[in-house]
């Protein structure tokens, strides 16, 4: 069985592919560069989690996982990067916080930071970085979810 | 007259020009005037963003005499592609590299 850090990070990818999709390129955990031809494109990757060291011995442990989605585009000519990426992360975040639970799956979802980053070579491209913190439970002795 | 050494500089851009440009530029210069000239223009492999998306680094390489009107913001047509001016980097004996970004 996949391990609740692999579902949680599959049930954010299901829900910003949900028809109709944030964007045309949803990515999970990409470690290669994004096609120059893709204007847009969202990246979910699991970062960290802490685990809950006071659980009842037996009992499922509760964790707080930490996990990026990052929310890029490329700025049309004469566009600012920073307007470029606006609608995609007002999409993402709307997707997210609309179902916190990602289908039960969790406890809590919370948007935690925002941060942006923007660079130039033939065109100016913009990244926004929105870090996520998931309340969840692990079932005892495993990451199976309880 | 130019010194010596200058103008050795000159004659090696105009030799590098001549036989190294790959591409004749058209551009509109801060006056409203329009400008042929050689160049030679690259556009490689350039990662954006620490590498997290691909992308291509534009850039003509003039002599600055022939283009010390331009400015940023400036329209180059290079290949049926037109190019805004973004950077201006003058290397200081006489050749200036233009950076650009995609306009259309």
């Amino acid at each position: 069985m996949a391990t609740v850090f692999a579902q949680i990070t599959g049930a954010i990818v299901a829900a910003l592919a949900a028809a109709p999709a944030v964007s045309a390129q949803i990515h999970r955990s990409r470690v290669r560069p994004l096609s120059a031809d893709w204007t847009t494109a969202v990246v979910v990757t699991p970062q960290s989690a802490e685990l809950d060291r006071l659980a009842i011995r037996g009992a499922p442990i509760n964790l707080e996982s930490q996990i990026e989605v990052v929310c890029f585009a490329r700025a049309a000519p004469g566009q600012s990067p920073d307007v470029a990426v606006d609608a995609l992360l007002s999409a993402v975040y709307a997707r997210l916080v609309a179902d916190p639970t990602l289908g039960g799956l969790a406890l809590d979802l919370a948007p935690a930071r925002i941060s942006y980053e923007f660079d130039a070579e033939a065109e100016q491209v913009a990244s926004v970085t929105l870090a996520l913190t998931v309340r969840h439970q692990a079932a005892a002795l495993t990451l199976d979810p309880p | 007259m130019l010194a010596p050494f200058a103008a050795i500089e000159q004659r090696v851009n105009d030799a590098t020009m001549r036989r190294l440009s790959n591409a004749v530029a058209t551009a509109t210069t801060k006056f409203g005037e329009v400008l042929t000239l050689p160049v030679i223009f690259d556009n490689g492999y350039e990662s954006a963003l620490n590498g997290f998306a691909e992308s291509s680094g534009p850039s003509a390489l003039a002599q600055s005499a022939l283009v010390q009107d331009l400015a940023h913001g400036s329209l180059i047509e290079i290949s049926a592609r037109t190019w805004a001016i973004v950077e201006i980097q003058p290397d200081g004996t006489g050749m200036t590299r233009l950076l650009l970004e995609k306009a259309a």
